[in-house]
């Protein structure tokens, strides 16, 4: 049996979640702290993936990145082409998951005791610092779980995945993918244990969440 | 000589704070009910919150400073601050909390300060402990000990008792004096406690919706206070607008009396202010302020009686009283079952102003 989906899935999931962790933490710390215009407007935006079609998702991605979209003319003065590589994968995932990093780890910063941020200010503290010794900590069973929860969202990822990255075998065939394209075939014993993986691999991440939630910081 | 000057403006939701006072005391106290801004102000001293105008000057350090457009971050205004809930980093353990604002924690020099603190605040047995294990009174102590270690300019307290059992307040508000006995910078104390204001502060600033209706060494603000709102916050109970109409003799038409008084305060309109444990059972002090009073309600507490008392007839109800006096409960047995009570109101005790 061909594993390559799976390395390929674990490596498009793990690479997007340590992006969408880093773009997901500041722009929730950020946002929790703006009292500018248009916050609401931002936050929508920043949510929206999460509600959109995935086709829709991929859809605006394939005109960015795609040889005549703006990202991809760029691109392509280096002779770099992302679609249909395992990196188009990557952001495809990445689009996906942030809302739900995003949303999660804003709700685990609206916890915070306010006072406490400004006790570190009134300390010396940097705002880097208070981001890294106060609130990153404290609200890290939130960050933690969100960060699961984005794994998963990836890990799990078809609709745009197939349609900015396409399922070239060995190169950006998930196990999303090769699971829909195993049905298509007919192919129900590999189907099935395509399945039995994600629903391993998945339930393992949501388990991990359970136990970081019970054990909030006391 | 030391000094702190701070005069800030700042709409808020429901008034505006409106502060100006400067004192060369070392310990300052923000007095006011609840709600009064005292915590804002504090906040905006700390530079938590920023005024929309004036200036903040601690020393010869300026703070802020709206005609300059002066701001200083508050990590540089090495302004140590003890919240209300002392706001004690949870995932910190007390010894972690204390070295927070050393730069490096593990020099030798600040491994020996914390150390120092440590024991200074007898909290040896609780330093490898995580702050929700310790009580109230712990925690506060760890609170004061964290913001003591940056060697702060000014010290700001918010309200530091108010959390905490009555029966440890004496003993933690010795404690208190003499931490700060040992500090050389100036201290600003939010309470809404007189009695905790008049202990431990020099300076005393009055708060009433924001505004500072008074402020100046604290025997002048308790003894003298120089408005109705000040004297009610200071404690005053009984209080009501007065004529001067005669040489020592004042009008009181709110409580239909006149009173006999000897101070030498001449203004022709005014306000009179008595304590309530001022005012005795007419046997008990010769004066010449003496009225027959009807008893309206009457509050028992563990040390004494509070009578609720009319000048005139028939009260309409509960509400309808005039003065209120303290009768300690060894006098109480006087006043069972009287429907009317004389009592004397002695002419030093009258506050005129």
């Amino acid at each position: 049996m061909d594993l390559s989906p799976l390395w390929i899935s674990l490596k498009v999931a793990l690479v997007s979640t340590i992006i969408t962790f880093t773009l997901g933490v500041l722009s929730a710390w950020f946002m929790t702290n703006y009292r500018g215009k248009g916050s609401a407007l931002i936050d929508g935006l920043f949510t929206l993936p999460m509600v959109l079609p995935p086709t829709l998702v991929g859809f605006i991605l394939l005109y960015i990145i795609g040889v005549n979209g703006p990202v991809g003319k760029l691109l392509g003065l280096w002779d770099i082409k992302i679609v249909f590589t395992w990196i188009a994968a990557v952001l495809a995932s990445v689009v996906v998951s942030f809302p739900l990093m995003y949303r999660t780890s804003r709700g685990a910063f609206d916890q915070i005791n306010m006072d406490l941020i400004h006790a570190a200010r009134t300390l010396g503290s940097t705002e880097k610092e208070v981001f890294l010794k106060i609130v990153l900590p404290l609200a890290w069973p939130g960050v933690a779980a969100a960060t699961a929860l984005a794994f998963s969202r990836a890990l799990g990822e078809f609709g745009a995945t197939l349609m900015v990255a396409g399922s070239i075998p060995g190169k950006t065939e998930t196990i999303p993918i090769a699971i829909y394209f195993a049905t298509q075939g007919s192919d129900y014993k590999q189907a099935a244990v395509w399945v039995v993986i994600v629903f391993a691999i998945s339930l393992i991440s949501m388990m991990f969440i359970n136990r970081y939630q019970n054990k909030t910081v006391k | 000589m030391m000094s702190i000057s701070v005069s800030v403006k700042r709409k808020l939701e429901t008034f505006e704070l409106d502060v100006h006072f400067s004192s060369h005391e070392k310990i300052v106290g923000l007095l006011g009910a609840s709600g009064a801004g005292k915590s804002m102000l504090l906040k905006t001293i700390a530079g938590i919150f920023e005024p929309e105008s004036g200036k903040i000057i601690v020393d010869d350090i300026v703070y802020f400073d709206s005609s300059e457009g002066i701001s200083l971050p508050s990590r540089q205004r090495k302004a140590g601050v003890v919240f209300q809930h002392y706001a004690l980093f949870p995932h910190m353990t007390v010894a972690e909390n204390i070295a927070f604002s050393l730069e490096d924690k593990n020099s030798k020099e600040n491994v020996l300060k914390v150390d120092q603190l440590i024991r200074e605040f007898h909290l040896e047995l609780f330093k490898d402990h995580k702050p929700s294990k310790l009580s109230g009174g712990q925690q506060q102590r760890v609170a004061l000990a964290r913001a003591l270690a940056m060697e702060p300019k000014v010290l700001l307290l918010d309200e530091p008792f108010s959390a905490l059992d009555i029966h440890l307040k004496s003993q933690l508000i010795k404690d208190m004096k003499n931490a700060l006995s040992d500090y050389s910078g100036h201290v600003v104390y939010v309470t809404h406690n007189m009695e905790e204001a008049f202990q431990l502060c020099g300076h005393v600033v009055v708060l009433d919706k924001g505004q500072m209706i008074a402020s100046g060494l604290k025997e002048e603000v308790f003894l003298k206070p120089s408005n109705m709102q000040t004297a009610r916050i200071i404690g005053m109970k009984n209080l009501a607008q007065a004529k001067l109409v005669g040489p020592n003799l004042l009008m009181v038409p709110k409580w239909g009396i006149m009173l006999q008084y000897n101070d030498d305060v001449i203004a022709t309109e005014g306000f009179v202010g008595i304590h309530a444990y001022r005012i005795k059972l007419h046997h008990k002090c010769p004066s010449e302020n003496v009225f027959e009073c009807t008893l309206v309600d009457m509050v028992i507490n563990p040390n004494v009686h509070t009578l609720y008392l009319n000048f005139s007839g028939e009260p309409d109800s509960v509400d309808d009283y005039h003065i209120q006096m303290d009768v300690p409960d060894e006098d109480a047995w006087e006043i069972e079952n009287k429907k009317t009570v004389k009592i004397c109101i002695p002419e030093e005790y009258i506050y005129y102003s």
